[in-house]
C-alpha cells in the first residue's frame, strides 16, 4: 500500500472515531445546558409563585400563556417541603403525548396549609433546536473530514517529491560508474539528511568496492610471481633422476593442485579485468568463425570422446565485442559442452538470427541450477573444473547486455545466448 | 650462449638460471633495473630472459635502449600481467617472445631455443639428436634421414621434447605447449598420450630408438640415456 494511502485511510479513521466522541460530547454538553436552562427557568418560576402564596396567602392569576402549564392547589394540611423535576410526557388534547419537563414543589404557608404547585414547560421546541444543532454538527464534520484528507493528500504528495527524487535517483545508482549519485536540495531538513546519508553510503560503498576490486587485481597478480616460483622449483626438482615412487606422487599431488591454483588464479584475474573495464575495446566479430576457429582447435578432443558434433549457421551473427572476450566467451561454452558431455554424445550449435544456442547431451548436474552462473558454484564429481566458467561467461554477456539462459531437458543442456 | 636474466625474485631467476645452465648456456642474472642496464650496456648476450615489472623500471625501457643502441639481444619478455597491450607494445619495439607467468622452464626453454634459431639467419636451423633431425624451417623430422609424415601437433611435440631432451615434461606443460592455456585440461591429458603414442610409433617405424619414456603419474622424458 502506498504510503498516501495508508496516510489518508488513517487520518480518515482517527478523524472519524475523534468526531463521533467529539459529536456525543458536544451533544450531551448542549443538551445538559438546554436542560439547565429550563430548569432554571422553571425554578424562577415557582419561586414567584411560593413568595406570592407565603406572603400574601393568595393564589397568583396565572396566564398559561407560551405553553406552560402551571397548577396550584391548596391542601388542608401541612404538605411536606420538598422538590421535583423530571421529563413527562402530558396529553392535553386529541394529540399525541407532548413531552413536556415538569416541576413539581410541596411546602406549607405560615398558616399551616398545604400547597402544591407544579409548572410544566414543552421540550418539543428544545428537542428540535438539539436536532437542528445536532444535524449541522454532523454536516460540519463530514465536510472537515473531506477537507482534512483532500489537504492531506495534496500536502503529502507535495511533502514527499524529494524522497522520490532521491528513490529515482538511488535506483539508478550503479556501482561500477564512475558518476556518483547526486540528490538535489530540498527545503526539507530530514530528506536533507537522508540525501546526505544516502549520499555518503554510496560513497562509501563505492570506494569500498574500488578497493576490493584493487584489492583483488593486486592479489591475483601478486600471486602469479610465487607460483612462478613454485612452479619452477618443482620443475627443478623432477629432473633429479634417482626419485622413487613415493616421491612422484607427492610431486605429483603438488603439481596437480599447482595447476588448479593457476588456473584459478587467472580465472579470477579475467573477472577482475572485465570488471576493471580492461577490455574496453571492441570490433565488429563474426561469432561463427570464433566457434569453428575453436571446434578446429577441439577436434581431437571431440573426435577422441566420439562426440557428435552437428553446426547450422543459419544466419551470420556478427557483434561488436572485444575478441579476447569473444574468444573466451567462446571458449568457455564449447569447452563446457566438451566436458560436460558423455561418451559417445553430441553438441549441436547453431545461430538463428541474433542468437547463438549451444546444446549437447550430459547427464543431470547435481547442482542448483539457478546458482550455475555463479562463481564455484560446480558439481563435486568434477575435479577438475575450478568452477569459474561460467561465471567469466555471466560477467562478460553482463558487460555487453547479452541475455544468456540455460535450461536442461532431456539429459540436454542448452545455452542459448541473445546477442 | 649467452643469456641475461632480468628477474627481481630472486628464487625465481635462480630457477631460471639454473635450468637453462644445464642447456650449456651461460647465464647472468641481473635482479633490479639498474644492474640490467648496465649488463646490457657492458656486453651483447644472445638472449635477454626480461621480466617488464622491475621495481625500479619498466622492462620496456630496456629494450627501447638496446634498440637505440642498434644491439641485437634477443628478447624475451616475462610479465605477471596477461596484457595484450603489454605484449603488442613490447613485440612491437623489438622482443622476440612473450611469456607470462607463471610459465613452465621447459617453455621457456623451447622458447629461447626458438629465439636462437630465428636470430641465426646464416646458420642451417637443424636440431640434431642421435638420428633424428628436425629442419625448423621445413618444419620437417627425420629420422635415419628418411621423412616423417606428421601431424602439426606432432610436428610441435617432437620439437618441444627435443628441445628439452633429457628433462622430465609435465603433462601441463605439454598441454600448454600444444594448445594453449585454454584446453580442457583434464580431458587433453588424453590426447597427448594418443599423440605420444603416434609419435612414438612413427618414429620406430623408421628406424629410430624409443626415446620418449613416461615418468609414472607426471609426464614424460625424452631422452636416450
Amino acid at each position: 500500500m502506498k504510503l498516501l494511502t495508508k496516510t489518508s485511510l488513517y487520518l480518515l479513521y482517527f478523524t472519524t472515531i475523534a468526531f463521533i466522541v467529539a459529536g456525543f460530547i458536544f451533544y450531551y454538553s448542549i443538551r445538559t445546558i438546554v436542560y439547565k436552562q429550563i430548569n432554571d427557568a422553571l425554578i424562577t418560576e415557582k419561586n414567584i409563585i411560593q413568595e406570592q402564596i407565603e406572603h400574601t396567602d393568595t393564589i397568583p392569576d396565572f396566564n398559561t400563556g407560551f405553553g406552560h402549564l402551571i397548577e396550584v392547589k391548596i391542601f388542608e394540611n401541612q404538605r411536606k417541603h420538598k422538590q421535583t423535576i423530571k421529563d413527562t410526557l402530558i396529553n392535553t388534547n386529541e394529540d399525541d403525548d407532548i413531552p413536556y419537563r415538569k416541576l413539581y414543589f410541596t411546602s406549607t404557608t405560615k398558616n399551616k396549609k398545604g400547597y402544591s404547585i407544579s409548572i410544566s414547560h414543552p421540550l418539543s421546541e428544545k428537542k428540535d433546536l438539539l436536532e437542528n444543532i445536532s444535524i449541522l454538527l454532523l454536516i460540519l464534520f463530514i465536510v472537515l473530514i473531506l477537507i482534512f484528507v483532500v489537504v492531506n493528500y495534496w500536502l503529502s504528495k507535495r511533502l514527499w517529491i524529494p524522497f522520490y527524487r532521491s528513490l529515482a535517483e538511488i535506483n539508478r545508482f550503479d556501482i561500477n560508474s564512475s558518476t556518483p549519485p547526486s540528490f538535489s536540495e530540498s527545503d526539507i531538513q530530514e530528506f536533507n539528511r537522508l540525501n546526505k546519508v544516502l549520499e555518503n553510503m554510496a560513497k562509501t560503498i563505492r570506494n569500498d568496492y574500488l578497493s576490493l576490486k584493487e584489492f583483488n587485481e593486486n592479489a591475483s597478480h601478486e600471486i602469479q610471481t610465487p607460483l612462478s616460483i613454485i612452479r619452477t622449483k618443482l620443475e627443478l626438482l623432477l629432473q633429479y633422476e634417482n626419485l622413487n615412487t613415493e616421491q612422484i606422487n607427492l610431486l605429483e599431488s603438488v603439481n596437480n593442485a599447482l595447476t588448479r591454483l593457476s588456473k584459478l588464479n587467472q580465472g579470477l584475474i579475467i573477472i577482475s579485468k572485465i570488471d576493471n573495464q580492461q577490455f574496453a575495446s571492441s570490433e565488429e566479430i563474426s561469432i561463427q568463425s570464433v566457434i569453428q576457429n575453436l571446434l578446429c582447435e577441439n577436434e581431437e578432443i571431440i573426435r577422441l570422446k566420439n562426440i557428435t558434433l552437428s553446426t547450422d549457421f543459419q544466419s551470420p551473427l556478427k557483434t561488436t565485442i572485444n575478441p579476447i572476450l569473444a574468444e573466451i566467451l567462446a571458449t568457455n561454452l564449447i569447452s563446457n559442452a566438451i566436458r560436460h558431455n558423455t561418451e559417445n554424445g553430441y553438441i549441436d550449435i547453431k545461430t538463428i538470427d541474433n542468437t547463438l544456442v549451444i546444446a549437447n547431451s550430459g547427464n543431470t548436474l547435481n547442482i542448483d541450477t539457478s546458482n550455475l552462473f555463479n562463481r564455484f558454484s560446480k558439481s563435486s564429481s568434477n575435479k577438475d573444473s575450478i568452477g569459474l566458467g561460467l561465471s567469466i561467461v555471466k560477467k562478460i554477456t553482463n558487460y555487453y547486455n547479452f541475455s544468456i539462459t540455460y535450461t536442461y531437458a532431456d539429459l540436454t543442456h542448452e545455452i542459448k545466448i541473445v546477442f | 650462449m649467452k643469456v641475461l636474466i632480468v628477474e627481481d625474485e630472486k628464487p625465481l631467476s635462480d630457477s631460471i638460471s639454473n635450468y637453462l645452465k644445464q642447456e650449456g648456456y651461460i647465464c647472468e642474472i641481473a635482479l633490479n633495473f639498474d644492474q640490467a642496464d648496465r649488463k646490457i650496456s657492458g656486453c651483447n648476450y644472445d638472449c635477454i630472459v626480461l621480466d617488464i615489472g622491475l621495481p625500479d623500471g619498466n622492462g620496456l625501457n630496456l629494450i627501447k635502449t638496446l634498440k637505440e643502441n642498434k644491439m641485437n639481444d634477443g628478447v624475451l619478455i616475462l610479465s605477471a600481467k596477461n596484457s595484450i597491450e603489454d605484449k603488442i607494445k613490447g613485440l612491437e619495439i623489438g622482443a622476440d617472445d612473450y611469456l607470462t607467468k607463471p610459465f613452465h622452464l621447459a617453455e621457456l626453454n623451447a622458447r629461447i631455443k626458438s629465439i636462437f634459431r630465428r636470430r641465426n639467419l646464416s646458420g642451417n636451423n637443424e636440431i640434431v639428436f642421435n638420428e633424428i633431425k628436425i629442419n625448423t624451417d621445413e618444419k620437417q623430422v627425420y629420422v635415419n634421414d628418411k621423412t616423417l609424415t606428421l601431424t602439426r601437433k606432432e610436428y610441435e611435440l617432437a620439437l618441444f621434447f627435443v628441445s628439452n631432451k633429457n628433462r622430465v615434461l609435465t603433462k601441463e606443460s605439454i598441454v600448454e605447449h600444444l594448445w594453449g592455456d585454454n584446453v580442457v585440461m583434464a580431458d587433453s591429458f588424453e590426447f597427448v598420450y594418443t599423440h605420444i603414442k603416434n609419435l612414438r610409433k612413427k618414429i620406430l617405424e623408421f628406424g629410430g630408438s624409443d626415446y620418449i619414456k613416461t615418468v609414472y603419474g607426471l609426464g614424460y622424458k625424452f631422452s636416450d640415456q
